[in-house]
């Protein structure tokens, strides 16, 4: 195998506890890369279709990339993958933390679930050896116990993913955790791993990434790290964080509010809990490994909601879910609710839109304190956020009517309820509305994209249509000819994220640097338009994943609050709709997938060299 | 003679890495009765272009570059002749991504 690999791919037997390396193909590893790329292709080829997303059926896989772990920087990252019990289509969660780079100095570049335990227990790899030991101690555990329990037991080498108890009792929008606060959090991944009763991977090991020219590498990371600072996002990432964005994008229409029916004029003190704010409770920078950016950061303790010194600091979703979609302007309620979600493991996007949803519903006499266990969830009661945020992470009372998300608890609400219920195909969508300026193209991206409702599968334009590449080439307000660039930069953040590379990395290093790192690492003379192959193979291999499932997205619904609603507040975005029908159309052209039954063609799989692909579609 | 135009003062506010690029976040900025968004740019440009990285301000076409755009209110300010006013408030933001 080519550089940048460990070069084997560890089978876990959860049935038999059986447990196998196999060695990692080259061409696989060349075609897909790793992350969600390989992730697909292995899933598709050795996993029926049909299975129940929360049975033994379903793989789980945690993948690195060829840059993880090495000197790339911003390339810290892994994958969990599997279908998504929370939209039955194909389901993956990117991760920064630590815990990638480790699983790869472990030995491994990838490690899968099948089958399921009866009993708990975890995974260990130590430096190449691998055994299932019993979690019998650690379930019921939150992750920064699991975490703190196999340090003391396995040294402070070792890294842990690990799920909290909102994965162990199947929260629909439950993710993995590392690092105490860094989250796998989408697709509800978390209950597949408490499904399978497994609790966590523990790594350790000092082997390193073999690089295949480190000179060339070490030159262009100096170039790259030079770049990157001279970079217009870096200082915002750097100095303050993701969160500073938030001021300025409820102003302009981009952050929601209110459950996706309000704006600006009902946030006015917004200011509250941006970035500014935020600040003056850092302790101190946190980093993900090998990254320069550091975006992340430890905080003091709390003084009105009592968390400890040391929390993670609250990512711009975050506030967005637990603030500006509730009204909320208390800044300690959002980062002990961050906190409660890292701790027990729930997805801070899904669980803040779902108490924003319950509000709604609470506001308007769907519900009352009698179902509420005697909670006012009133818009911006930041303790009853705080409070309904825990019992959802434990399941408790009410909060187990919306531990699984905004779908499912509409449905058990029932009484109309279903009208605030803002998700697509089950999953809650990201802080980002589609009608806004320059974020036109993530209307098709939510609805039509493989893992619905996702911010960080790009589009056409915005940030992920990198700065040197000079003006789009479309007319910014209008929804004609952007399928061809939706493409080309959806494929491009397939390419980085499967190679390891976090996706603020990205935006902020030059473009051109992607295919030469991946060149220096592996060894493959990677050019820009393999760069482009590889994405589009991704792309196709996600979809048709969703296509055997006998899954259409064309047909998957969009709440029209996101894109066409004429919603009863002035602001930025009130007159403005998105034609998502349209950007799906050429978007899906482009891709040669049928614009009425979402199906690849066959042609196009096959010049993909997805020829087994093409069958399994066209029998 | 030429009639000579009245001024009227204009309120930017730079938002996010605008201001650091800028070194400001608000200020106030005078121009002619008759000046257009265009004029607005122009005189950005001479105070804090030099500033600003190529990949915000476009030297050549004397205006932010696409990952800039203008609010004045609620209202999206593309049309570099779009007259301004005494007391408006303009706002500058730069595109960027959440995590």
């Amino acid at each position: 195998l080519k550089k940048g690999y460990m070069g084997k791919i560890l089978w876990v037997n959860l049935d038999t506890h059986e447990i196998k390396a196999e060695i990692l193909d080259e061409k696989l590893a060349r075609g897909f890369l790793g992350g969600y790329g390989l992730g697909a292709r292995i899933l598709f080829t050795r996993q029926r279709c049909g299975v129940d997303a929360l049975g033994a059926e379903n793989t789980l896989g945690f993948l690195t990339g060829p840059l993880t772990g090495t000197k790339v920087p911003a390339c810290g990252r892994f994958t969990v993958v599997g279908k998504s019990p929370l939209t039955g289509t194909w389901g993956d969660a990117n991760c920064g933390g630590d815990f990638g780079p480790y699983l790869k100095f472990s030995g491994y570049d990838a490690v899968f679930f099948s089958g399921s335990s009866d009993k708990p227990v975890y995974l260990l790899i130590s430096d190449g050896k691998a055994e299932l030991k019993d979690a019998g101690h650690l379930w019921g555990k939150d992750t920064h116990a699991t975490e703190d329990m196999l340090k003391a037991e396995f040294g402070k080498d070792v890294r842990v993913a690990c799920i909290g108890g909102a994965g162990e009792k199947l929260s629909l929008i439950s993710g993995v955790i590392n690092s105490k606060g860094r989250a796998a959090a989408r697709s509800g991944l978390g209950a597949v791993m408490g499904s399978k009763k497994v609790k966590a991977l523990a790594v350790r090991g000092k082997r390193k990434v073999p690089v295949a020219d480190a000179q060339k590498l070490d030159d262009l990371r100096k170039q790259s790290l030079l770049r990157m600072k001279e970079n217009p996002w870096y200082p915002t990432f750097h100095n303050v964080g993701t969160d500073e964005l938030i001021p300025d994008s409820v102003t302009i229409g981009r952050t929601p509010v209110k459950n996706w029916a309000g704006s600006i004029t009902d946030m006015p003190d917004v200011a509250a809990i941006g970035g500014k704010s935020l600040i003056k409770h850092q302790t101190k920078r946190y980093a993900c490994w090998g990254c320069p950016i550091g975006c992340g950061g430890s905080l003091k303790a709390g003084k009105t909601h009592k968390y400890p010194a040391g929390v993670h600091k609250p990512e711009y979703e975050t506030v967005g879910a637990f603030g500006t979609m509730c009204l909320n302007s208390n800044l300690e309620s959002i980062i002990m609710a961050n906190e409660i979600c890292n701790r027990h493991g729930l997805d801070t996007i899904s669980a803040g839109s779902t108490l924003a949803f319950a509000i709604e519903c609470y506001e308007n006499g769907i519900i009352s304190k009698r179902d509420t266990d005697g909670i006012e969830l009133t818009w911006g009661n930041h303790q009853a956020i705080v409070a309904m945020t825990e019992k959802m992470a434990k399941r408790k009372g009410f909060g187990d009517i919306l531990a699984d998300g905004v779908r499912a608890a509409s449905e058990k609400i029932g009484k109309g309820a279903e009208k605030f219920a803002v998700h697509i195909q089950g999953q809650e969508p990201p802080m980002h509305d589609p009608r806004a300026q320059i974020r036109l193209g993530l209307g098709a991206t939510y609805q039509a994209a493989p893992t619905p409702a996702r911010h960080t599968r790009g589009s056409g334009e915005g940030e992920f249509r990198h700065p040197d590449q000079g003006s789009p080439p479309y007319d910014l307000d209008s929804f004609q000819n952007r399928g061809e660039e939706h493409k080309r930069i959806t494929g491009l953040l397939n390419v980085a994220s499967s190679a390891g590379m976090c996706l603020f990395g990205y935006i902020v290093m030059p473009w051109e640097s992607l295919p030469k790192f991946i060149s220096h690492v592996t060894g493959w003379d990677i050019t820009n338009d393999e760069v482009e192959t590889i994405g589009e193979r991704i792309a196709n291999m996600q979809h048709a994943f969703n296509i055997r499932e006998g899954l259409n997205p064309v047909q998957f619904k969009v709440p029209s609050r996101l894109y066409k609603a004429k919603p009863p507040y002035d602001g930025p975005i009130a007159d403005r709709t998105c034609d998502i029908e349209l950007l799906v159309k050429d978007w899906y052209k482009e891709m040669d997938w049928d614009v009425k039954t979402g199906k690849p063609s066959k042609r196009k799989l096959e010049g993909l060299d997805l020829k087994d692909v093409a069958e399994a579609l066209y029998p | 003679m030429p009639r000579e135009h009245k001024k009227i003062k204009v309120n930017i506010t730079f938002c996010g890495s605008l201001a650091r690029y800028a070194g400001i976040e608000k200020t106030e900025i005078e121009l002619s009765e008759i000046a257009r968004f265009e004029d607005l740019l122009s005189e950005i440009g001479h105070r804090y272009g030099q500033n600003m990285p190529q990949l915000i301000w476009d030297t050549a076409r004397v205006n932010f570059t696409h990952h800039v755009f203008a609010m004045k209110g609620f209202k999206n300010l593309t049309d570099l002749n779009e007259p301004l006013n005494n007391g408006e408030e303009i706002k500058f933001f730069l595109i960027m991504a959440g995590g």
